[in-house]
């Protein structure tokens, strides 16, 4: 799980800022275009107040990084640091499941 | 809600340095989201708590993206704030400690004194740790006054003199009045006298908010010395520990005068033991105790990462 200078981590996959990686790791986006991925997705309606605070920390963290603004809505991209970032968390996340999936008896793909 | 308008009731949340970055972007996306419609209840619940948590961020109250400085003297702010909330509230309890050896029976005396005893003791801790606070913070206030116009600094420490002196002089003149009047007339008989009270605790609160938002100015722009943080941060445990007694001590006191004589929160009405007033100071205090335990936490987080002091090697 990743620990930046003690902010908060990425843990639940709900939580913003593992979204916001999630769907900046398909390609740069822009707020609008962010929120409307995340809700296809994940099924989760990030609320502006709520993405614009998590980009925030993310690009203080160095897990994002800003474009060239187009018409006052600039994408952002994620950075190497990011990626790992993200690939660490998601890597934990696929440990769990496989453990989950295995102690139920459940086979992939069969809800 | 006009757009204009929209935006300017979004933008107070933010601070200016963060409105400067991401303002435009963030006004663009709620075009995109909401456009000419309004804003729902939860997406301005959002801004509100995203911009609020921005600033405490950049203050240094919470996260650990803030320089260690900001964050020490925010968590000795803290403990300030908190200090202030205890003085409001212990002027409550400090009223309703008078004449408690009168209603309660001699066997159950020594444990409510000592609650008592240990009360005054929480706040004159409270009191030492908050003077020390001041004699270190002297130097670096002095330096920061010199360096600035003497307009700039006669605005600046207004509204801590001021209010100090309000709260004295009318404090001096409740006193004084209070002397020539019995102890009946002073606890209601007088309506006069009743309503002047209530009007100097109010002046008497909102004296001690005016000045503790000077002191936050004044604490915000002086430049402490490293060893001067270094000090800072054990005071403000010292006061945290001191309102962790007085509140202990008020818990003790109020628990034991239930048990042993009821009538005294309300004669005639035993049962009235949850006086309204006391039941809001201990709640101040509460609140006041858990400001003040997590700013001695980032208090001295902060100051466990500065610098070690040059070791002092013997000839």
């Amino acid at each position: 799980m990743t620990r930046d200078q003690g902010s908060t981590p990425l843990r639940r996959p709900n939580d913003p800022s593992l979204l916001i990686l999630t769907s900046l790791a398909g390609g740069a986006k822009h707020g609008y275009a962010l929120s409307k991925d995340i809700e296809d997705f994940a099924g989760v309606t990030l609320s502006p107040g709520t993405l614009y605070g998590a980009i925030t920390r993310l690009e203080e963290r160095g897990l994002i990084a800003p474009e060239a603004e187009v018409e006052r809505r600039r994408p952002y991209r994620i950075t190497a640091a990011g990626s790992a970032a993200l690939a660490e968390v998601v890597a934990d996340m696929s440990r769990l499941a496989s453990v989950g999936t295995q102690r139920l008896g459940l086979a992939w793909g069969v809800a | 809600m006009s757009r204009p308008g929209r935006d300017r009731r979004v933008r107070r949340w933010y601070c200016a340095a963060w409105w400067a970055r991401y303002g435009d972007e963030l006004v663009a996306l709620l075009d995109d989201t909401y456009a000419d419609g309004p804003l729902p209840w939860r997406a301005r619940w959002a801004l509100a708590r995203e911009g609020t948590l921005d600033r405490m961020r950049r203050g240094g109250l919470v996260g650990s993206g803030a320089p260690r400085e900001l964050r020490l003297r925010a968590g000795a702010l803290s403990v300030l704030v908190a200090g202030a909330l205890y003085v409001a509230a212990g002027c409550v309890v400090a009223k309703f400690f008078d004449n408690w050896e009168v209603a309660t029976p001699a066997s159950a005396r020594p444990l409510i004194g000592a609650a008592v005893v240990g009360a005054q003791a929480g706040a004159g801790l409270g009191a030492l740790a908050g003077l020390g606070a001041a004699l270190v913070s002297l130097r670096a206030t002095v330096a920061c006054l010199r360096a600035m116009a003497p307009r700039e600094a006669r605005r600046l420490l207004a509204p801590v003199a001021a209010p100090a002196v309000v709260a004295l002089a009318t404090s001096g003149a409740v006193v004084g009045l209070a002397h020539h009047l019995s102890a009946a007339q002073r606890n209601g008989a007088d309506v006069a006298y009743t309503w002047v009270f209530a009007l100097w605790c109010v002046g008497l609160a909102a004296s001690l908010a005016v000045g503790v938002v000077g002191v936050v100015r004044v604490v915000l722009r002086v430049q402490y010395r490293e060893g001067e943080l270094r000090l800072l941060a054990p005071l403000c445990a010292v006061a945290a520990t001191a309102m962790v007694v007085v509140l202990g001590s008020t818990v003790v006191w109020w628990a034991q005068m239930a048990r042993h004589a009821r009538g005294f929160f309300a004669p005639g009405a035993p049962s009235a033991v949850l006086a309204p007033p006391l039941v809001a100071a201990t709640v101040v205090m509460v609140a006041g105790a858990a400001l003040a335990l997590r700013g001695v936490v980032r208090a001295l987080g902060a100051r466990r990462e500065l610098p070690c002091p040059p070791a002092t090697t013997s000839p």
